[in-house]
């Protein structure tokens, strides 16, 4: 039976033309095989022969023990030493060298990922930065074309085909919500990213606006102060031009009276001369509204004196006076000669 | 005070003087013009303007001297003009505002008046700047 499988094992002989090599490798496995049959042969003979022993020395041992008054088979069985400290070091070790391995390999695979990510973010810085290069370059080049036609064209209808023609490109730059077309139009990150930037860009008008306000107020408050400050230079300027000219009306007033005495004296004949005493003259009405303008009529070369409407004050008309001017309020009455016609209006 | 001290106040005191006068004459004579305008009936000035007379001829003999002597230190005179009495009579006009004094009450009606007249009249202003240019040229002399 043993021989039939090692026979099944090792196959059938072949009986075809071979090399001379391949033939003594034949004979060699031939006789290999023989070899181990043999061998297999004896082996299941001591075995047989041993089971036969075996189960002679059970039934002698049955016989034994149903004879109580038999012998009695002793023995042992040498199990051998186990160190469960030891093996658990061993197990311990083992465990550590795999988790350092595992760590090891961790860290490997950690490194390749930060470096396969840097990689990808210089990739897409790339291909962002490609991509606004050639947008920026495409709007250029549409804008000049655009330029050159307007310059070229003046026609109102062409230069809205080239609006057209632009439009897509702003789109793409994001300075008009295009609808995202994803065949066409910027993937999601670029998207994100020009998104991005407009926040950004709000964020820093907004700050721009806040900075304007900031200082619109700060100019205001310095334009305050200065203002305050000039109001306040010109108060004191204006306070001592009038303090300068009431000295100098005093003293101009002082150096004048003493001329009025001068000549007053120079007129009087009689060095010394009485004080005579005169009536004082009537007291002026108080100053009234300015009432309506009436013109004076008087005839041609006439000459005289009227009361000003308004002061009561005297005035004089000569001989050739058109507009009587009083000179203390500054009313102004018209005279109008009777061979004159009376102007209109 | 010793000799020297009064030396100093001589040496400096003459153009000191001479300044004060020479910075204050315009004011003396503004005065005594207004004083004499002041005291010419008006119907008489009218004639005058009408006549073309020179006021100048009008005043003494002796006291064109002594107007002359005053004004003697005065070199420039060229604030004498027909403008600058106008503006001395409205300022005489503005300080007499107001009062109650009979006598300038009086004098505020002749100035009143008078610059009036010479405020209307082209013929009294004209020859108003003509008195003046003669004044001054005889102050000059």
């Amino acid at each position: 039976m043993a021989t039939k499988e090692w026979i099944a094992a090792l196959g059938q002989r072949r009986d075809t033309s071979k090399s001379t090599d391949s033939l003594l490798a034949d004979k060699v496995s031939e006789r290999e095989r023989k070899r181990i049959e043999q061998q297999e042969e004896v082996e299941e003979l001591k075995h047989k022969a041993e089971v036969a022993k075996l189960k002679e020395e059970a039934s002698k041992a049955e016989i034994k023990t149903d004879n109580p008054s038999g012998f009695q088979v002793k023995g042992s069985i040498d199990m051998g030493n186990f160190n469960i400290m030891e093996e658990r070091k061993r197990a311990e070790d083992m465990a550590n060298e795999a988790i350092g391995r595992v760590e090891e390999e961790k860290k490997a695979l950690e490194t390749r990922v930060v470096e396969t990510e840097k990689k990808y973010s210089e990739m897409r810085y790339e291909a962002l930065k490609d991509l606004f290069t050639k947008t920026n370059e495409e709007l250029t080049r549409k804008i000049e074309e655009t330029r050159k036609g307007a310059n070229n064209d003046s026609d109102i209808a062409s230069l809205f085909t080239k609006l057209e023609t632009i439009t897509p490109v702003l789109e793409k730059m994001g300075y008009s919500k295009a609808p995202a077309t994803p065949s066409s139009g910027p993937s999601e990150q670029v998207l994100i990213m020009l998104k991005k930037m407009d926040i950004d860009n709000a964020r820093a008008e907004r700050e721009f606006q806040w900075k304007m306000r900031i200082d619109d107020k700060e100019a205001a408050r310095l334009a305050k102060k200065d203002e305050m400050e000039m109001s306040y230079k010109a108060q004191e300027l204006k306070d001592k031009k009038e303090a300068a000219l009431a000295n100098r009306n005093m003293l101009g007033d002082g150096l004048e009276t003493i001329g009025r005495a001068i000549g007053s004296a120079m007129k009087d004949a009689t060095p010394g001369g009485e004080i005579e005493e005169q009536a004082p003259p009537p007291r002026p009405a108080p100053r009234q509204p300015a009432p309506k303008v009436k013109p004076i009529l008087a005839g041609v070369g006439e000459a005289g004196q009227i009361a000003c409407p308004s002061c009561q004050e005297p005035i004089v008309i000569g001989a050739d006076t058109e507009v009587a001017t009083c000179a203390n309020c500054g009313f102004k009455t018209p005279v109008i000669r009777e061979n004159e016609p009376e102007p209109t209006g | 005070m010793s000799p020297n001290l009064l030396d100093k106040i001589k040496v400096y005191g003459s153009p000191f003087m001479k300044s004060l006068v020479s910075a204050g004459a315009p004011s003396v004579l503004r005065g005594l013009i207004i004083e004499y305008l002041g005291d010419i009936d008006i119907q008489l000035l009218q004639g005058y303007v009408e006549s073309d007379t020179s006021l100048w001829s009008l005043i003494d003999i002796d006291n064109q001297a002594k107007l002359k002597n005053l004004c003697s230190n005065i070199k420039d005179k060229t604030w004498l003009t027909a403008e600058w009495l106008m503006d001395s009579g409205q300022q005489r006009i503005s300080r007499l505002q107001g009062s109650d004094n009979p006598q300038k009450m009086r004098e505020k009606l002749k100035l009143c008046a008078l610059m009036s007249y010479f405020i209307g009249s082209r013929k009294a202003i004209a020859w108003l700047e003509k008195q003046t240019v003669i004044i001054k040229s005889e102050l000059s002399q």
